[in-house]
């Protein structure tokens, strides 16, 4: 197969700009600093006790650690990828492309996966700082790998939710701003729906000391990558995945909880539907781009006269 | 070769482009000239397959958008109205990135990008950055990056704009070179003088109309425009100014010595007729001709109309 032209591209201008070094500097820098800091808590909080420090006690900041990673990464990506299609629209070099008889998924499978090359990159540079975390009794290899499957895959999301927001627009910065309002919607707004029912559905549970009515509504956290990301990385700590755990009438942070039948039948391989979904939406971002591609032009162009003039 | 039909483009609430008909021949250096947002830029663009015709039809040796669209795209080179350049590449990849657009790759590409940038006179800085480029080269640059897959149709958006007098005219020689080598141009301006040394023919558009379009002659013929009948009579002045106010197309004469000018509403044909009754009436004539329009002009003159108020004129005779 001949490498996507645009890939190509995309990669010699990337290699030459400085802002995803950047980037990639405040990403590495931000997850050694906490992670020396939390070190130094650790090793602080046995010395009180006068305990010989037990290196054991970092393998809990394994998790912690990916949910940072996971974090920066949705702070990060966005101002990579918002330039990807408005910037060629900003110097009419989509006009160019658009003009070859080149297929605009192509487009913007280059643009993303571009975006993918250097997430690559970024989360392979953080394995070594995760790897301090096993250093007592040897790398868990098996989870550094899901790590990285879920960071790429949450990146695939993401990449494609910034690529789709990209072409809605001409100019980077609304594309970054409509990016990080989706990503509030996608990551915060379902964990915040799900959040507040248990809240208000916890008074009752505990007067009757019951559980906590949620029906279907865990279903929206089908929509969150974060969430399906922290259940792989739970899964493969502990061997349960955390709608298991919901669903298992056991007390589960603080509360019972009681669910529909449907989604009882799904907990037992809720990361896998999760993933399904993830990829779904992100394969949707990509045709809805390359769709936006074909047609954007039109609407768009008022908006940069207006602006010129 | 080109050929436009009935065709339109509505924008929300604003029509750019109404009933336009057009034909370009092979080997044409047509000029689309009109002033700002007479719909010249969405004209090239519907051509170049970029934005949607509301209605009409546009085909390129008989094939269009709808069926087969590659072969279509293939056989047209097309420069935006902004340059279009990277920041972070190089003369020689931009070239190449391009041509990888068009599926040429390797070696074959190199040759390829490297005989073009001969073209631009470019030839010696293929590491150069683009974006370092002066305007003129950039120009050109843009330009032979259009040829790349040598399309037959070329489509330039005003791609003098913003050049200094000296990159015009390097500009100007390479497109009459490209145009000498058989490739058919379509160029947009807003300045009708600058097209008229160089195309063939013109199309003149006004808010989205086409409002004339033939060879640079016929559009001077078919603007009216009343340019003056210029005479000069070495004898027989008193027969010559007898004839002159007997012919009822002339309008207002006045003389400068044995030179007359003559404001005259008939055609070729009845110039040519008043020409014969004054050789016939022995009286003799140094010089007999009608004045060259000025193309500023007749453009301004032409397309000042809407301002006015008044008719419109047709697209054809
Ligand atoms: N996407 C769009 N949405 C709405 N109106 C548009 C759009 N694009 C162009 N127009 C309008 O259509 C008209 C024709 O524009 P066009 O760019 O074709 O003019 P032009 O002849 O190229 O002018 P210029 O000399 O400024 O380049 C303008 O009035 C413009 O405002
Ligand atoms: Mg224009």
């Amino acid at each position: 197969m001949k490498i996507n032209p645009i890939l190509k591209k995309e990669l010699r201008v990337g290699s030459r700009s400085i802002r995803p070094s950047i980037a990639l500097a405040i990403y590495v820098l931000f997850l050694v600093f906490v992670m020396l800091f939390s070190v130094a808590q650790k090793i602080q909080d046995h010395l009180v006790w006068g305990d010989r420090f037990d290196f054991m006690a970092l393998s809990d900041l394994f998790s912690t650690m990916s949910l940072l990673g996971l974090i920066l990464l949705l702070v990060i990506m966005p101002p990579i990828t918002a330039g990807s299609i408005a910037g060629e629209r900003e110097r009419s070099t989509l006009d160019i492309m658009l003009s070859a008889p080149v297929r605009s998924f192509t487009i913007a499978m280059g643009k993303l996966l571009s975006a993918l090359v250097w997430v690559l990159m970024l989360v392979s540079s953080s394995i070594p700082i995760l790897a301090v975390t096993f250093l007592y009794g040897g790398i868990q290899w098996q989870y550094l790998l899901v790590f990285l499957i879920m960071m790429m895959s949450v990146a695939f999301f993401n990449g494609a939710l910034g690529i789709w927001c990209s072409s809605l627009f001409r100019r980077t910065v609304p594309a970054i701003v409509l990016t990080y309002v989706l990503e509030a919607v996608f990551y915060g707004l379902t964990l915040l729906i799900v959040w507040l029912t248990i809240q208000f559905g916890a008074g009752k549970a505990l007067m009757e000391d019951g559980a906590v009515m949620l029906g279907s509504l865990p279903l929206v956290l089908l929509l969150n990558p974060g969430f399906t990301f922290v259940d792989a990385i739970q899964s493969a700590y502990s061997g349960q995945s955390l709608m298991q755990q919901v669903t298992s009438g056991e007390y589960f942070l603080d509360y019972r909880y009681e669910t529909s039948a449907l989604i009882e039948s799904m907990s037992g391989h809720w990361l896998w539907y999760g993933i399904l979904i993830l990829f779904l939406l992100a394969s949707l971002f990509v045709f809805l781009t390359a769709f936006n591609l074909r047609r954007g032009s039109e609407v768009k162009e008022k908006r940069l006269r207006t602006n010129d003039r | 070769m080109l050929k436009i039909e009935r065709l339109n483009k509505r924008f929300a609430n604003f029509t750019a482009v109404s009933d336009l008909d057009l034909e370009v021949q092979t080997g044409e250096l047509f000029g689309f000239v009109g002033h700002n947002g007479a719909g010249k830029t969405t004209t090239l663009k519907i051509i170049a397959g970029l934005l949607k015709p509301t209605s009409g039809h546009v085909t390129i040796d008989g094939s269009d958008l709808e069926h087969g669209k590659t072969s279509y795209l293939r056989k047209i080179g097309y420069v935006p109205d902004f340059f279009g350049v990277y920041d972070n590449l190089k003369v020689l990849e931009y070239m190449e990135f391009f041509a990888s657009m068009y599926g040429l790759t390797g070696k074959e590409s190199r040759r390829r990008c490297l005989e073009l940038l001969e073209l631009a006179q470019l030839e010696n800085r293929p590491d150069t950055y683009v974006d370092t480029l002066s305007r003129g080269m950039k120009q050109k640059l843009c330009i032979v990056r259009s040829l790349i897959h040598d399309p037959d149709l070329l489509l330039l958006d005003e791609p003098a704009s913003g050049l200094d007098p000296g990159a015009r005219y390097d500009l100007k020689a390479l497109l009459k070179h490209l145009h000498e080598e058989g490739k058919t141009i379509l160029i947009s301006s807003h300045i009708l003088p600058e097209l008229s040394d160089m195309c063939t023919s013109i199309g003149i558009m006004r808010g989205g109309h086409l409002l004339l379009q033939g060879s640079m002659e016929e559009i001077e013929l078919q603007a009216r425009y009343d340019r003056p009948l210029k005479i000069r009579v070495l004898a027989g002045l008193e027969k010559v100014r007898a004839l002159l106010r007997e012919d009822p197309q002339c309008t207002e004469i006045s003389w400068k010595g044995n030179e007359g000018t003559i404001r005259y509403r008939g055609n070729s044909q009845d110039a040519a007729g008043l020409l014969e009754k004054i050789i016939s009436s022995g009286a003799m004539l140094e010089s007999f001709y009608r004045e060259k329009g000025s193309l500023e002009a007749l453009f301004i003159d032409l397309t000042k109309e809407e301002d006015n108020g008044q008719p419109e004129r047709g697209n054809h005779p």
